[in-house]
């Protein structure tokens, strides 16, 4: 992956195979109690220099969701929506996430935040994570030993 | 969303949604989570005491993205059917979709009272 050109396709495919890799860490590594579950990660595609994350979000609106970018990493903050009339309601089932949920993902690029894009429609978050330009390489000279009187 | 309607190469699997099932006294409320389905493909069927969920998410694929393999793809459809305890009243189920979210209102029968006449012997 190293020797990848950064932005090339096949880059960002490896990178989309650590991101489920990172994903199933958090699901196996995670506390056996009541937390939400994060957002899953429904599908992910790559082009020249960026990637497009969806990831579903059933009954979130635009407005129950936060990204923050730092670096390499995005963080999606959030809470499921509960029902207005849960609480006047017999449950008689219940699987659905409830409560708030964070899920930082990792890159192996730095996010030119300016340029990240994020649409939630019919309950699924499409997010686009642009790189940031890598620096042009710089050579460097190496100077000859220093001669010692 | 920036997508074109062409075939895609991802992997379209049916899965069970997940749901939730609240009661009142007068009805249920059945609430599952279908991301990425639209009103259209939204079929409920309900024969007997069996309530069928289907659904179907739109086939697309982002313009000019290559699709990646890690991860699992949006689901193709949603199917789940549920076996009703309850006396529903048939002709007012009432459903809505919003942010893929579904939500089914059954109307429970209200219990017919038949009096009957004791005569004396």
């Amino acid at each position: 992956m190293l020797l990848d050109p950064l932005g090339s396709p096949r880059s960002f495919t490896t990178f989309a195979r650590f991101l489920h890799l990172q994903r199933e860490l958090e699901r196996l590594s995670g506390p056996a109690s009541t937390r939400p579950p994060a957002p899953e990660v429904l599908a992910i595609f790559a082009r020249e220099g960026a990637l497009l994350l969806r990831l579903a979000l059933p009954g979130c609106a635009a407005g129950d969701v936060t990204l923050a970018i730092d670096g390499n990493a995005m963080t999606l903050t959030g809470h499921w929506p509960a029902e207005p009339e849960s609480a006047a309601l017999l449950a008689r089932h219940v699987e659905r996430a409830q409560g708030a949920f964070a899920r930082t993902l990792r890159f192996a690029f730095e996010i030119d935040a300016a340029r990240v894009q994020a649409r939630l429609e019919r309950g699924v978050l499409e997010i686009v994570v642009p790189a940031l330009p890598r620096p042009s390489p710089v050579r460097i000279r190496v100077l000859p030993e220093a001669r010692h009187n | 969303m920036n997508t074109t309607t062409r075939s895609p190469p991802l992997r379209r699997a049916t899965v069970r949604p997940c749901v939730d099932v609240l009661e009142t006294p007068e009805a249920l409320l059945l609430i599952a989570d279908v991301p990425g389905a639209d009103e259209e493909s939204i079929e409920l069927t309900l024969v007997d005491d069996v309530l069928t969920l289907r659904a179907t998410t739109a086939s697309v694929l982002p313009d000019g993205w290559e699709p990646a393999d890690a991860a699992p793809g949006l689901p193709g459809a949603y199917e789940r059917a549920f076996r009703l305890a309850t006396d529903i009243e048939r002709d007012s189920i009432q459903a809505t979709l919003e942010n893929g979210r579904l939500r089914v209102v059954l109307q429970k029968r209200r219990p017919v009272t038949h009096r009957i006449a004791v005569r004396t012997g």
